[in-house]
């Protein structure tokens, strides 16, 4: 919206002799006008931002998960898989950067090196998955975790994490892919006639 | 505009300009998306989410899809982030005040018990919220809603039913959401 329309706006809501004066003042008027539309977007635009940087946090989040997957892989990672995931990596870096963010120091390490470093030396699955759901705990990154202990062997602590993920709301498909892997964990326990039961709930 | 708009800026800056009068006519397409997915969330809240989603990915976009497409979809994106983190109870620091607290209010209910509810509700099928929408909130005949929503009225009606389960049992289980 340029100044002259926010001008002609705002006549509109002013009295005939503040109209005049916006007449015969045109410049300082549309000076006024600018910082008048500055003034009503501020409190909204900080609102924005803090958006923008939840946005920017589940991207980060996003790429950590789809890292701690590939690492998990290990040699079996496909190199097309991690040029793509280098380039997710990059672009989240130049976007957090633009915007003035900075990462903290964990943070910050385990993107540089998912970015720079071989395959070999990036952080271990099990911190990338961490990092992912510290930073937004949802279903994408809490499956990336459970899937890195699922293979580790902490079973325990895989169906904590579907029992957690279980506990609230979740539409029935998500509800219906979190259950077979609680099952299939739960298997692994030996807690078959718990499994018995999720089954025929 | 649009592409003039989302290019040659930082993903603040364009957060500023699609601010600003809502020149992609972001309001708009919010408003259909929660109608179209009969998503029970804070509106508000999701147009500047909205509005942050193009930002954030507007360095990206070079052309394609369309314009109109691109932005649908960034909406779509971004209902879905919203609607993820009301299942997780997870709200980042200096997000907008919680949601549904005036209507709250007016409608006499516990803040928080309104956002469990409503969590429950955006967590059921798209039929079952669709059919609560229209026969709960709207308060449409059973008849005209079940070929609104191209069912039949004794489906629309047992649909409606499961949503209103879901949101009661999110009150009756308290904490859990």
């Amino acid at each position: 919206m340029s100044a002259a329309v926010v001008l002609r706006e705002l006549s509109r809501e002013l009295s005939p002799e503040m109209c005049r004066l916006t007449e015969l003042e045109s410049s300082r008027g549309l000076l006024r006008s600018d910082l008048l539309q500055v003034g009503f977007l501020a409190p909204r635009l900080a609102q924005a931002r803090a958006e923008l940087v939840a946005v920017h946090i589940a991207e980060v989040s996003g790429a950590l998960s789809a890292a701690a997957r590939l690492a998990l892989r290990g040699l079996d990672a496909h190199p097309d898989e991690l040029a793509v995931l280098r380039e997710r990596v990059d672009e989240v870096q130049r976007m957090l950067a633009l915007d003035g963010l900075e990462p903290g120091a964990a943070l910050s390490g385990a993107l540089a090196s998912l970015a720079q470093e071989p395959h070999a030396q990036w952080p271990c699955a099990l911190e990338l998955a961490s990092l992912s759901v510290a930073l937004r705990p949802d279903v994408h990154s809490r499956a990336a975790l459970a899937a890195v202990l699922a293979a580790r062997g902490e079973w325990r602590s895989a169906v904590a994490i579907a029992l957690a993920v279980l506990s609230r709301p979740r539409s029935a498909a998500v509800r219906q892919r979190w259950l077979a892997r609680l099952c299939r964990w739960l298997e692994r326990l030996g807690e078959h006639e718990r499994v018995a039961r999720l089954r025929s709930a | 505009m649009a592409r003039a708009l989302l290019s040659g800026a930082t993903p603040r800056e364009v957060l500023a300009r699609v601010l600003a009068g809502d020149p992609l006519g972001l309001r708009a397409r919010v408003a259909a998306a929660l109608a179209n997915e009969a998503l029970f969330l804070d509106s508000d809240r999701a147009l500047l989410r909205a509005s942050a989603h193009v930002a954030r990915f507007a360095p990206r976009y070079r052309g394609q899809p369309e314009p109109d497409a691109w932005l649908t979809a960034r909406v779509l994106a971004a209902v879905r982030e919203l609607v993820d983190e009301a299942h997780e109870g997870a709200r980042h620091e200096d997000a907008t005040p919680a949601p549904f607290s005036e209507l709250a209010v007016k409608l006499k209910l516990d803040p928080v018990a309104l956002a469990r509810a409503c969590a429950a509700l955006n967590a059921c099928e798209r039929v079952e919220r669709r059919a609560f929408l229209a026969l709960v909130i709207e308060a449409r005949e059973l008849d005209i809603a079940a070929r609104d929503i191209g069912s039949t009225p004794s489906e629309t009606g047992r649909a409606a039913r499961r949503a209103i389960d879901a949101a009661l049992g999110a009150l009756e289980r308290g904490g859990a959401a």
